[in-house]
């Protein structure tokens, strides 16, 4: 089977300014992202990793254009989008949904989640009223709640549910691209695989791709085919889920997927700690961003920014060890 | 967790609670119900002068006594409440307007029309309102109209601070975010998501707007240059009343007691309403 591209993301950088107050212009700049490329294939799932403040949920927004880049550029289907006026991009919106990490901060307390559901379909779709009804019941029972949730309020809801009417709202106006931006980080560990599996599930009916941003290592090798990991804003690895779980290469890498609990007590594991504290973006260090952790770090380390090693198996990794 | 309670079922409940508040909002509709069935209430027509009664103490046939020309005063109270209400909405209405018209586009937009907004406010602000009121009365034409369209293009900028504020807030929500990823406008936006978040405060501000309001009239129609007689408010009712307080004091009385109260009925709801509509107090008894 001949796989497309839906998404292709180059050279991605955003920049946010530091104000240093009013008269100051400002000199400084936070670079959460600084360089990010993604490719993603229909019908598969990209998975992006990270510490917190790594940039991750900045290219999920870039992409959507709910921030506007600095530079680079943004392809969806071939296209580049970081151009388009605001009804062309309303028409490529309709292709591209997220999924939010909070779901108390991601529905509007004043509107019933029928409403919340039906707003896109208002907007983007032809249809009348009683149709439009009908296919928001339709989508709340795809997402396991019942069409009787209608004229119900978010705060009527538990966290789990919220999230699922989330989904729904996401999934209203027939997107093929899905951007899942932490989407069970927020909920209970119980409710967190029912979630999942609903997204598994929606996947394979409604063929979607998902660029599925998380800090949690195990449900990405749950959900995803590739996985990207970043640090300080650039990509740092990336490969396929299998390869990379099975033999990480960048040090940074198996320092995360050593801290992954495994749930059986008889499994022995040597856990690499990482000492100190992640650097802050606006004020990166010289070399290597990661050097300043790094537990194999060696001579240039300090000085050379490694490129992006291409590595056998379709991988690539940003690090010395692998020139 | 109380599943079934909407938002505004709590927001009464704990409404209720505050006898204040309460007495607030009694005080407000029982003037409302004089303004609405003034004919009704009122024995006497308020405009119809009888000169064989001139000045006359309150009496069974006269409750509040005669003014200056033996009209009767409490007739011309009664229908007083009608500019009293008429201007505190109206005059309210009209700053609350404007206040969320550049509030919200201020706190939206941001970066330089809201520097440029909100400046604007800031000059607005420093003009001592009162006097700016008299001079532009002074040369428009004393009367209704102008006095209320005057006090609400004068009162507007406490709003558009409070809408700014909420919406700086609110538009990082992801809800927002949400909307603009699925398309919606920024009208769309501004008056689905953000406006009845943002309404909370407004609503109390206007309440406390109402009763100052009210009192602006009242002194605007003291010095004559508000309501102008023969239509009776209890402005103008005083301004004329307090020359003969020697030996008429209801003339003052009545007209100073009514504004008070109606001053304090509107406070006491917009204190109650703020003390309601605050989220901190989310659950407490």
């Amino acid at each position: 089977m001949k796989v497309s591209t839906i998404l292709e993301v180059n050279g991605l950088k955003k920049y946010f300014p530091i104000d240093k107050g009013m008269f100051r212009a400002s000199s400084h700049v936070v670079r959460a992202v600084d360089g990010v490329d993604l490719r993603l294939q229909e019908g598969r799932t990209v998975g992006l990793v990270g510490e917190s403040g790594c940039g991750k949920s900045t290219v999920g927004k870039c992409v959507l254009r709910l921030i506007k880049p600095t530079a680079g550029e943004i392809l969806f289907r071939g296209d580049n989008i970081l151009h388009k006026s605001g009804s062309e991009m309303r028409k490529i919106r309709r292709e591209m949904q997220i999924i939010f990490q909070d779901p108390f901060a991601s529905l509007n307390p004043r509107m019933t989640v029928g409403q919340a559901v039906e707003e896109s379909l208002k907007i983007n779709t032809p249809m009348k009223r009683p149709e439009r009804i009908q296919r928001v019941v339709q989508l709340l029972e795809d997402v396991g709640l019942s069409g009787e949730d209608f004229n119900k309020y978010p705060h009527e809801f538990s966290g789990g549910q919220r999230q699922r009417v989330g989904i729904a709202r996401a999934l209203a106006v027939h997107p093929s691209l899905i951007i899942a931006d932490e989407p069970v980080s927020a909920l209970d560990v119980s409710i967190r695989a029912q979630v999942l599996n609903l997204l598994q599930e929606l996947k394979e009916r409604y063929r979607l791709t998902y660029l599925f941003i998380s800090h949690d290592l195990s449900v990405v090798e749950y959900l995803c085919d590739r996985v990207v990991v970043m640090y300080l804003g650039k990509v740092m690895e990336e490969a396929d889920r299998a390869d990379l779980y099975k033999t990480p290469l960048h040090p940074y890498t198996r320092a995360l997927l050593s801290a992954v609990p495994i749930p059986d007590p008889s499994v022995k594991r040597k856990r690499i700690p990482l000492t100190g504290e992640i650097p802050t973006a606006s004020n990166p260090p010289p070399g290597c961003l990661f050097h300043t952790r790094c537990p194999e770090r060696f001579e240039p380390c300090d000085k050379v920014l490694p490129p992006l090693f291409a590595q056998e198996g379709n991988r690539v990794v940003r690090c010395l060890l692998y020139q | 967790m109380r599943s079934s309670e909407s938002y505004l079922q709590i927001v009464g409940r704990r409404f209720r609670r505050n006898r204040l508040a309460v007495s607030g909002s009694v005080i407000i509709l029982l003037l409302f119900a004089l303004a609405l069935l003034a004919p009704v209430l009122s024995r006497y027509d308020p405009a119809v002068i009888d000169v064989n009664n001139i000045l006359s103490a309150p009496s069974w046939e006269h409750w509040m006594g005669t003014d200056e020309s033996g009209r009767d005063v409490m007739s011309r109270m009664i229908y007083g409440a009608r500019i009293s209400m008429l201007v505190g909405f109206v005059a309210v209405g009209i700053a609350t307007f404007i206040g969320i018209l550049f509030g919200a586009v201020a706190g939206y937009y941001g970066g330089r029309i809201d520097a440029v907004i909100m400046r604007f406010v800031d000059i607005m602000l420093c003009f001592p309102t009162f006097f700016l009121i008299l001079a532009v009365i002074a040369i428009l034409e004393p009367g209704l109209m102008n006095i209320m369209i005057v006090i609400g293009v004068t009162g507007w900028m406490g709003v558009a601070r409070l809408v700014r504020a909420e919406f700086l807030s609110l538009k990082e929500q992801e809800y927002v975010q949400a909307a603009r990823a699925f398309g919606s406008s920024d009208l769309r936006i501004i008056f689905r998501h953000l406006l009845p978040n943002a309404m909370a405060p407004v609503l109390v501000s206007a309440t406390f707007g109402i009763a100052g309001a009210i009192l602006t009239e009242s002194a605007l129609s003291f010095f004559g240059l508000g309501v102008q007689p023969p239509t009776p408010s209890w402005g103008n009712i005083l301004g004329s009343g307090y020359k003969y307080i020697d030996f008429a004091h209801w003339l003052s009385v009545f007209p100073g007691l009514a504004i008070l109260i109606t001053a304090l009925g509107y406070n006491l709801l917009g204190e109650g309403l703020r003390d309601a509509l605050d989220p901190r107090l989310e659950g407490s008894q």
